[in-house]
């Protein structure tokens, strides 16, 4: 009876879902794909705020802007495959996923039906599947050469970060505990609780969940090690990140920020924002929100061991590294601008100024071919 | 007949469920005392909407789950109107409830015509990280955007010594700052 009515419920969320029609990319954290053509390094940087022009596309080595497009309103995911020609970004205000060609910078096309305010999605390196989380508590899956959702996963939490491993075999579905403010978005007739765990998925076994991995508290931006094998990831009420070995599906240590007792006191119930990879992997970076700073930490060690902070601007939410790994692009929404930092002297090089109020969120850096050849469409 | 009765019990319960529900969930806000009150000259909030920052500390309540914990609150004193005493001012805590991002006001008009949900034209609270906005006319009351509720408010003692005292701060605020 429980079953039946459970099953009745998904059922309904899946009707409810129904319209769509829908295509995919991306590792949400660019820098992770060797190049084995001519390529064109671009940022792409998602303003939050402001209904044009809310995508800036800038010119890595020169750091020029080469375009500014309008997509979806408050964009919150991003993610690209492999081959890196196109990019697939969520807006959770208009709930629709738009294709970009990112050779010629133009949208191909705007899919919608993906449920409640999509969000921080992954593709795998092929192409093939783009995993599409949605507020309501379930992941999409989305074939994109049948064009159409294959599968839906059901995490309990609310569907917020995915991480895909290099190889394409696990997808790891990060749902956000959230709170009083979270609940109010429809949870399309799912039940929804704060499982504080993350969902492993065999891609190649039709997308079944094959385990979970339990991390103590509400899971936060996740990042992925290029070798599949660690996952460093934010997490609520801890500043700083917890290290995930993904074979043993196990948390196997902390790196804590060093915080003064006054720091501490300005953030008793805050968590880091945003993660990356860089230094070959050998240093692990992520955002102190209410602290204006980025915390850097060598993960050669266990646990990992701060080894600089970086002052920046006012509420660093986003980070991303450049293909090579040694510069950094820090978000700041609330100063509106993207400190660009240097990986080897741990210094700010230069920043950039965004419009007031434009408020740059999430970003990704791609090796975009500069020909077209082999390609995921 | 019965059935009637039945039914109009029912209905009567659950009128009155909805008025206690009501009245619970519109409950005044609890106030908690600072550790030690703030004071801020009148001076320097003369003009309004010139926000004049701060930092009030508190600890948490006995019965909370961490008691006794030093907590930092951020907050900004302005003026909303051109008197030159303490009735128009507000002291407002400028971290988002939703997610502790960074609050700030928006008083350029031309960025106000251009922000969603505004269409009075007066100055907004606005949250860099998710885009919630609250009424600053009003004491930091939710217009729109995923925060479940409006900033946390701090208390104003009153004005002595040309000084504003800030002596409380919502409660609810320190257990999720």
């Amino acid at each position: 009876m429980k079953l039946r009515q459970l099953t009745l419920i998904f059922a309904v969320a899946l009707l409810a879902t129904f319209t769509l029609k829908a295509q995919t990319s991306g590792n949400g954290q660019g820098g992770y794909w060797p190049t084995t053509a001519q390529t064109h390094e671009k940022l792409y940087v998602n303003s939050g705020e402001g209904d044009v022009n809310n995508l800036t596309i800038i010119d890595v080595k020169t750091m020029k802007i080469i375009k500014k497009m309008t997509t979806g309103k408050h964009p919150h995911g991003v993610a690209s495959p492999k081959t890196q020609d196109v990019l697939y970004i969520a807006s959770e205000t208009e709930g629709t996923v738009t294709k970009l060609d990112t050779i010629k910078d133009e949208i191909i096309e705007v899919y919608g039906g993906w449920g409640t305010e999509p969000q921080e999605s992954d593709i795998t390196p092929d192409g093939r599947f783009l995993y599409q989380p949605s507020y309501a508590g379930y992941w999409n899956v989305f074939d994109t050469q049948k064009k159409e959702i294959v599968s839906y996963i059901h995490t309990l939490g609310i569907g917020h970060n995915t991480l895909i491993d290099p190889q394409g075999h696990f997808a790891y579905l990060f749902p956000i505990k959230g709170g009083p403010g979270h609940w109010r978005r429809p949870s399309l007739g799912l039940p929804r609780t704060q499982p504080n765990e993350v969902t492993v998925v065999d891609i190649t076994k039709n997308h079944q969940v094959v385990g979970t991995i339990p991390v103590g508290d509400g899971p936060r931006p996740p990042i992925m090690s290029a070798d599949g094998k660690r996952i460093y990831m934010d997490v609520d009420r801890f500043m700083g990140f917890l290290v995930i070995d993904t074979e043993a599906r196990k948390v196997i240590s902390k790196a804590a920020m060093n915080l003064t007792a006054d720091e501490q006191a300005q953030v008793p119930n805050g968590h880091a924002h945003g993660i990356a990879i860089g230094n070959g992997g050998k240093e692990v970076w992520t955002n102190a929100t209410g602290l204006d700073a980025v915390f850097v930490f060598d993960v050669t060690v266990t646990p990992p061991k701060q080894i600089a902070r970086i002052p920046v601007g006012a509420g660093p939410y986003w980070i991303v590294p450049s293909q090579d790994g040694m510069t950094m692009f820090v978000a700041c929404p609330a100063s509106d601008e993207m400190m660009v930092l240097d990986v080897a002297t741990k210094k700010m090089k230069t920043s950039f100024k965004f419009p007031a109020g434009d408020h740059p969120v999430r970003m990704i850096d791609l090796a975009v071919p500069v020909r077209t050849q082999v390609t995921s469409r | 007949m019965r059935r009637r009765t039945l039914l109009g019990f029912a209905l009567m319960l659950a009128g009155l469920g909805r008025r206690a529900w009501a009245q619970v969930t519109n409950a005044p806000p609890r106030f908690i005392a600072l550790t030690k009150p703030v004071r801020i000259p009148l001076d320097s909030v003369a003009i309004p909407w010139h926000p004049a920052p701060f930092v009030g500390e508190a600890v948490l309540p006995p019965g909370s789950q961490t008691p006794g914990q030093r907590v930092l609150i951020k907050g900004v004193l302005y003026r909303k109107d051109t008197s030159n005493d303490a009735s128009g001012l507000s002291a407002l805590s400028v971290i988002c409830p939703h997610e502790q991002c960074a609050i700030a006001l928006v008083t350029d008009p031309e960025r106000l015509a251009k922000m969603s949900g505004n269409t009075s034209g007066r100055p907004l609270f606005e949250c860099a990280c998710h885009f919630s906005k609250f009424d600053a006319s009003e004491d930091g009351a939710w217009i729109s955007g995923v925060a479940y509720r409006g900033m946390f408010r701090f208390r104003i003692a009153g004005v002595a010594d040309g000084s504003v005292e800030i002596n409380e701060i919502e409660e609810e605020a320190l257990s999720v700052v």
